[in-house]
C-alpha cells in the first residue's frame, strides 16, 4: 500500500538551519510513532522535505508547488516560513491540501477571513504573534503586582527586528502597555535583521533607563549576540527575548551569562510527564544536542493531523475530486488535541490555535503562552508562568 | 403497641422472597435475616420505648401468634416489593390476644447491592372499635380508613375511643403514641413537650388549654408543625363523643402565602411606579415648559446673538430631559429585572479613561476641574454596570459642587479596590447619609430645583451595587465636600480582557498605523484595494486621479507612508508622472508602487527602469504585502524591483 506523503518546507539556510533541522526531527519522530501503530487507517506515512531557502514569497511558493507536483503530498506540515506573506496558501488552496504551519503571524487570520472556503485547509498550529504583546505585558504586570519583582520604574524599551513577526509583537506590546501602567519610553526601534550588531540600539535604550528591555527578533544566534553586548554594560532591568532564546544555540553562545534572561513563546514544550517523556525519546533519537523544545512543534502538528485524518476516514491527494481533505479539516477544527505543547484547539474563524490564558481561561482549551527564565548557570529553561505549567519561580537576574 | 420492623431480602429472584413472605406470615415474624439459620426481630415500643435488642421471634412472641388470613399478608408483602410501599390490616391471634388487629405500613427500597430493604411500622390496633369482618358489613371501618383526614374519636371522659390509621401514622410520625384510652389532655401535653408543634417558649400550657377549649366549643384551629406542615384541626360533638379530624393543608397555606407575597410585591411595584411617574412627569414638565418659552422667544427674536443664547439655553433644557429619560430607562430596566450581570476581568484604566472623557466637558462647563487618577489595577465585575454607578457619583458630584473640582481614584483594600469620587461641594448632613440612597430623596437644603434632580441617581447606584454585591460608602462634611465610593474585587491580571475580541491585522498587524495614498480610476479596484489595506490596519486616502489626489492631500493635510498608483489614466497621464506630481506636492520622495494590467514587456521594462516597484493586476495580496514590507521596513533606498510571483 502506498504511503501517505506529508511535505515539509524547511529553511535550510545558516540563520535558521538549527530550527529547520529540529522541525524535520519532530515530524520524523511523529511519523515513526504513527507508523509503529499501523499508520493512518493502515496506511504508512512518509515525510518529504524541500528547502524553502530564504523564506521569501517566491522561495516558499516554489517549494510548495514542488511538493504538490513532484511528490503528490497529501498535506504540508512544517514550522515557520516567515517571509512568504502567505503566498504559499494559493498553492495549497488550489490543490485542496491540508497545510499546518507555525508562522505565528496575524496575517494568517486575515487571509483565512478573506475566503474561508478557499483556504479551508490552511491552519496555523500556534497562536499569532499578536498574543506575544499583551501576554508579555500581563506577565510583567503580574510579576510586579504579585510582589515577585519591584521594578525601578514603569519604563519599557522595545527593540524590534525587521520581520513582520517582530514588528507586530512590538506594536502589540506598545498598544496595551499603558492600560497596565507601563510607559514605552524607547521604541519600538526597528533594527534591520538578521544582524549581530545591536550596539547602537542598546545605547539608545540605555539612555531611557528602562525597567524592562525587550527584543522581539527571534533568531537565536542574533539574540545571543544581543545579550552579550548588553552584558558589556548591563543596566538594572529585566531582559526579555522573543522565542529564539528557547533554542539550545542561544545558551550555547551566551553561556552562563544567559542566566536570568526571560524568554516567551506561544508554543513550547511542557515540562510535565508527557513533555518529559517526549524529550527523552527525542534525545534518544536525535542526540543530546538536539532541541526538543523546537521539534515539539511539528511533532504535535503531525500527530494531530494523523488523528484527524483517521477520524475523517482517510486523506486526499492534490486536486482530489472527492475533497476528502475538507473532512480532515473539519475534524481538525472541531476536535482539540492535547499534545506535548498543550492543547491545540483551532479557533473556527481564525483556523489558528487559541492561546491560554491570553484568549481562553481554560487550560484544557488553549495552548499555553509560556514564559521561561534561564536559570542554573544557563543550563535550564524553567517555566515560570503560567500556572499550572510552572517548574520554578522567577528569580532576579544575575546582572541586577 | 407499635413496633418497627426491618427485613433484608436476599439477592435473587422472587421465589426467595416468596419464601420470606411465607415464613413471615407463619411466624408473625418480620425478621432481619442473619446467617440464614434463624429469623430475628427488631422491635421498638412507641415513643416511650427505645430501640430493642435483636431476639428470635419465638422468644419475642410467645404462643406463636398466627395470621387469620396468611394470604392477605403475602399479598401485602408482594405489593410492597413490587410498588415500594403498602398498608394493610390483619387479624391476628395468639395465646395472649385471642382476637387482635395489626395495622402495618411499610416501604421497600432496592439497594445498589441488589438487596430489598424493607422498613415497616406495625401498630397493634386491637380493640379500636372497628372490628374487621367481611367487606359487606365492614364498610364503616373501611370508609373511615379511606378518608384523607386523620380521624380520632374521644369519649365523654376525654379518652381515645378509636382512631383511623392515618391518625396513628400522624401520631407516630410526631413521635407521640396515642393508644386507645389515652386522655386527650395527656396526648396534647406530650405533643407540646415533643416540640413537634411550632410553639413559642413557655407557650405549651396555653396551647393545650386553647386546644381543649376548641374541642369544647367545636372551634376549628390550625396547627403549625415544626417540620413546616400546616394541619387544620376540627371538632364535632356527636352523642357524647367528640370527633376530631386533622387535615394537612400545607400546600394550600403555602400557595396562599405565595399569593399574598406576590400581591404585596405587585402593589409595592405599582406604588413605586405611580410615585415614579408622578415625580418624573413633574420633573420633565419643567424643562419642557422652559423649552416652550425658549421656542416662542426664538420665533420672536430679532437678533442673531439673542438667538444663539436662546439655542444654548434650549440645549441645556434638552440635556436635562435627556438625563431624566436616561434615569427612566435605568429604573425601568432594574424594575423589570432585565439587567443581566456579565462579570469579567478588565483593566481599571480603560473605564477611568472613558469616564474622564465623558465628564470632563461637563465639569469644565461649570468651571470645575475633573481629575481622574491613573491606575494599573485589574478589576473583576460587570464593567458597564460599574461605570453607571461611577457615572451617577460623578454627575452628582458635578451637580452639587459650585467651586473647586472632582477627584476620582482607587485605593487598595486588600482583595478589593475602593473607587472613590471626591468633590468640594456643599456636603450632606449626616442624618441623610442613609436616606440619600432611597428613591426620590432630595437632599434637604439644596437650594435650586436644577440641583435637586429626580432623586434617583443614588438609588439606581445602590440597586446596581446590590446586583453586583458591591458595597457603597459615603463620607461627607457640610460645606467641605463629599466622598462616594464603591468597593470592587481585584481581578486576575491573566484573565484581563484587553481591547477587541476580533483579532485581526486591523488591531496590530505589521502595517498597523501606516498610511497609504491610493490613486486608481477604476472604482471597483480602488474600493477593493482600499478595503484590503484597511483590513491590514492601514489608513487610506483614495483618489480617482492625480489632480484629485493633490487636492485631497492639501485639504486634509494627509502624509502617506506609501503611494499605490495605477499606470494608465483616461486623461493620458501615467502612474509614474502622477507619482512625480505627488512627490512635488509632498516635498518628499515617498515610496510608491505602480499597478498595471498592461503586460507589454517594453512598458514593464520602462517602468522598472525608473526604480519603482511594479505589480501586475490582479494584484496578489501576498505579493502586495511583500512589496509593502520591503518598502516600509527593509531599506527602501535600495529601490527594490521584485520579480513577478508565479501565476
Amino acid at each position: 500500500m502506498s504511503s501517505i506523503k506529508i511535505g515539509s518546507m524547511l529553511p535550510f539556510r545558516a540563520a535558521t538551519m538549527s530550527d529547520a533541522t529540529e522541525f524535520r526531527n519532530g515530524a520524523e519522530l511523529a511519523i515513526h510513532e504513527i507508523n509503529s501503530r499501523g499508520g493512518i487507517n493502515g496506511r504508512p506515512v512518509s515525510l518529504v522535505c524541500v528547502d524553502s531557502g530564504d523564506q521569501s514569497a517566491v522561495a516558499v511558493s516554489v517549494a510548495a508547488q514542488r511538493l504538490v507536483d513532484e511528490h503528490g503530498v497529501h498535506a504540508i506540515i512544517n514550522g515557520y516560513n516567515m517571509g512568504s506573506h502567505n503566498s504559499e496558501y494559493e498553492v495549497v488552496a488550489d490543490a485542496g491540501l491540508i497545510y499546518i504551519h507555525s508562522n505565528t503571524l496575524i496575517q494568517h487570520h486575515d487571509t483565512i477571513a478573506s475566503d474561508p472556503d478557499r483556504y479551508f485547509g490552511c491552519f496555523m498550529g500556534n497562536p499569532a504573534d499578536y498574543w506575544y504583546g499583551q501576554g508579555f505585558i500581563k506577565f510583567i504586570s503580574w510579576l510586579r503586582d504579585s510582589g515577585q519583582w519591584r521594578p525601578e520604574s514603569n519604563r519599557l524599551a522595545i527593540i524590534s527586528g525587521s520581520r513582520p513577526y517582530s514588528i507586530v509583537i512590538a506594536r502589540a506590546m506598545q498598544s496595551v502597555a499603558r492600560e497596565f501602567g507601563w510607559e514605552v519610553a524607547f521604541g519600538p526601534e526597528i533594527v534591520e535583521t538578521p544582524t549581530r550588531d545591536w550596539r547602537a540600539a542598546l545605547e539608545k535604550a540605555r539612555a531611557c533607563k528602562p525597567a524592562v528591555l525587550v527584543n522581539t527578533h527571534f533568531y537565536a544566534s542574533d539574540l545571543a549576540h544581543f545579550h552579550k553586548q548588553f552584558l558589556d554594560d548591563p543596566f538594572r532591568c529585566l531582559v526579555y527575548m522573543q522565542y529564539g532564546g528557547v533554542h539550545r544555540s542561544f545558551t550555547d553562545i551566551a553561556g552562563d551569562h544567559a542566566e536570568g534572561v526571560i524568554v516567551g513563546t506561544v508554543i513550547g514544550l511542557l515540562a510535565d510527564r508527557i513533555g518529559r517523556a517526549f524529550a527523552e525519546r527525542y534525545a534518544a533519537a536525535f542526540g543530546d544536542a538536539s532541541t526538543p523544545e523546537v521539534g515539539c512543534v511539528t511533532y504535535s502538528a503531525v500527530h494531530h493531523y494523523a488523528m484527524a485524518a483517521a477520524i475523517a476516514g482517510g486523506t486526499g491527494g492534490p486536486y482530489d475530486p472527492a475533497e476528502q481533505n475538507r473532512k480532515v479539516a473539519a475534524v481538525l477544527r472541531s476536535v482539540p488535541f492535547r499534545s506535548v505543547v498543550g492543547t491545540i484547539n483551532y479557533h473556527p474563524g481564525w483556523q489558528a490555535a487559541i492561546p491560554y490564558p491570553d484568549y481562553t481561561n481554560d487550560p484544557s482549551l488553549g495552548m499555553p503562552h509560556l514564559f521561561y527564565q534561564i536559570q542554573k548557570s544557563g543550563q535550564e529553561h524553567e517555566i515560570i508562568a503560567p500556572e499550572p505549567y510552572t517548574t520554578a519561580r522567577f528569580r532576579l537576574p544575575s546582572w541586577y | 403497641m407499635t413496633f418497627r420492623w426491618r427485613a433484608i431480602a436476599p439477592k435473587g429472584n422472587t421465589p426467595g422472597l416468596a419464601e420470606l413472605a411465607a415464613r413471615a406470615s407463619q411466624s408473625l415474624g418480620y425478621a432481619v435475616l442473619s446467617d440464614g439459620r434463624d429469623l430475628w426481630l427488631d422491635w421498638a415500643c412507641g415513643a416511650a420505648g427505645r430501640f430493642g435488642d435483636l431476639m428470635p421471634i419465638r422468644d419475642a412472641l410467645a404462643g406463636h401468634p398466627a395470621f387469620a388470613n396468611p394470604a392477605s399478608v403475602q399479598h401485602h408483602i408482594a405489593r410492597l416489593l413490587k410498588t415500594g410501599g403498602s398498608e394493610a390490616r390483619f387479624a391476628v391471634s395468639s395465646d395472649q390476644v385471642p382476637e387482635g388487629f395489626l395495622h402495618d405500613s411499610s416501604s421497600c427500597e432496592r439497594s445498589e447491592d441488589g438487596l430489598f430493604r424493607i422498613t415497616g411500622f406495625a401498630h397493634d390496633v386491637s380493640g379500636r372499635g372497628l372490628p374487621a369482618g367481611d367487606s359487606r358489613s365492614d364498610w364503616p371501618r373501611l370508609a373511615v380508613e379511606a378518608m384523607d383526614q386523620a380521624v380520632a374519636c374521644w369519649d365523654r371522659e376525654g379518652r381515645l375511643a378509636f382512631a383511623n390509621s392515618r391518625f396513628d401514622q400522624l401520631a407516630a410520625g410526631l413521635g407521640v403514641a396515642c393508644p386507645k384510652g389515652r386522655p386527650l389532655h395527656d396526648f396534647l401535653a406530650a405533643l407540646a413537650a415533643s416540640r413537634e408543634v411550632d410553639l413559642a417558649e413557655g407557650a405549651a400550657a396555653d396551647w393545650v388549654a386553647r386546644v381543649l377549649a376548641d374541642r369544647t366549643r367545636e372551634r376549628p384551629g390550625e396547627w403549625l408543625l415544626s417540620n413546616g406542615q400546616s394541619v387544620d384541626v376540627a371538632w364535632r360533638a356527636m352523642e357524647g363523643m367528640v370527633l376530631m379530624t386533622v387535615q394537612d393543608v400545607t400546600r394550600a397555606r403555602n400557595a396562599e402565602r405565595a399569593l399574598r407575597e406576590a400581591k404585596r410585591l405587585a402593589e409595592d411595584a405599582n406604588d413605586k411606579k405611580s410615585r415614579f411617574l408622578s415625580a418624573a412627569s413633574h420633573d420633565l414638565r419643567q424643562p419642557l415648559a422652559t423649552l416652550k418659552i425658549l421656542v416662542y422667544s426664538g420665533i420672536e427674536s430679532k437678533s442673531e446673538a439673542e438667538l444663539r443664547d436662546l439655542v444654548r439655553s434650549m440645549d441645556v433644557a434638552v440635556s436635562v430631559m435627556d438625563e431624566i429619560l436616561g434615569l427612566l430607562l435605568q429604573v425601568g430596566q432594574l424594575d423589570a429585572g432585565r439587567i443581566a450581570v456579565q462579570r469579567h476581568h478588565f483593566q481599571a484604566s480603560q473605564m477611568l479613561e472613558r469616564l474622564r472623557r465623558e465628564f470632563t466637558p461637563i465639569a469644565e462647563q461649570k468651571g470645575l476641574t475633573l481629575r481622574v487618577m491613573d491606575s494599573a489595577a485589574t478589576l473583576e465585575t460587570d464593567r458597564v454596570l460599574l461605570e453607571r454607578i461611577l457615572g451617577n457619583f460623578i454627575s452628582n458630584a458635578i451637580r452639587f459642587t459650585d467651586r473647586g473640582g472632582i477627584l476620582v481614584g482607587l485605593r487598595n483594600r486588600g482583595a478589593h479596590k475602593e473607587i472613590q469620587v471626591w468633590d468640594t461641594g456643599c456636603g450632606i448632613p449626616e442624618d441623610q447619609h442613609k436616606k440619600i440612597f432611597e428613591e426620590f430623596h432630595q437632599v434637604h437644603g439644596s437650594p435650586s430645583a436644577r440641583q435637586r434632580g429626580l432623586g434617583l441617581g443614588l438609588n439606581i447606584a445602590q440597586r446596581i451595587a446590590d446586583l453586583l454585591s458591591h458595597n457603597l460608602r459615603v463620607a461627607s462634611r457640610l460645606g467641605r465636600g463629599t466622598m462616594f465610593s464603591v468597593e470592587v474585587p481585584v481581578g486576575n491580571i491573566w484573565q484581563s480582557r484587553v481591547g477587541e475580541r476580533e483579532i485581526s491585522e486591523r488591531l496590530a498587524g505589521e502595517f498597523f498605523g501606516a498610511s497609504a495614498l491610493v490613486i486608481e480610476d477604476n472604482d471597483d479596484f480602488r474600493a477593493a484595494l482600499e478595503g484590503m489595506l484597511a483590513r491590514w490596519g492601514v489608513t487610506v486616502l483614495a483618489a480617482r486621479d492625480g489632480d484629485g489626489a493633490v487636492s485631497m492631500l492639501r485639504a486634509q493635510g494627509f502624509r502617506p507612508d506609501l503611494i499605490l498608483v495605477d499606470y494608465s489614466f483616461p486623461n493620458g497621464k501615467t502612474g509614474t508622472q502622477i507619482l512625480t506630481q505627488v512627490h512635488q506636492e509632498l516635498g518628499a520622495k515617498v515610496p510608491g508602487i505602480v499597478c498595471t494590467a498592461d503586460t507589454d514587456p517594453e512598458l514593464l521594462t520602462a517602468i522598472r527602469a525608473g526604480g519603482v516597484p511594479l505589480l501586475i493586476k490582479p494584484v496578489s495580496p501576498a505579493r502586495l504585502r511583500s512589496v509593502m514590507h520591503h518598502l516600509l521596513y527593509e531599506n527602501p533606498d535600495r529601490g527594490i524591483a521584485p520579480r513577478e510571483s508565479p501565476p
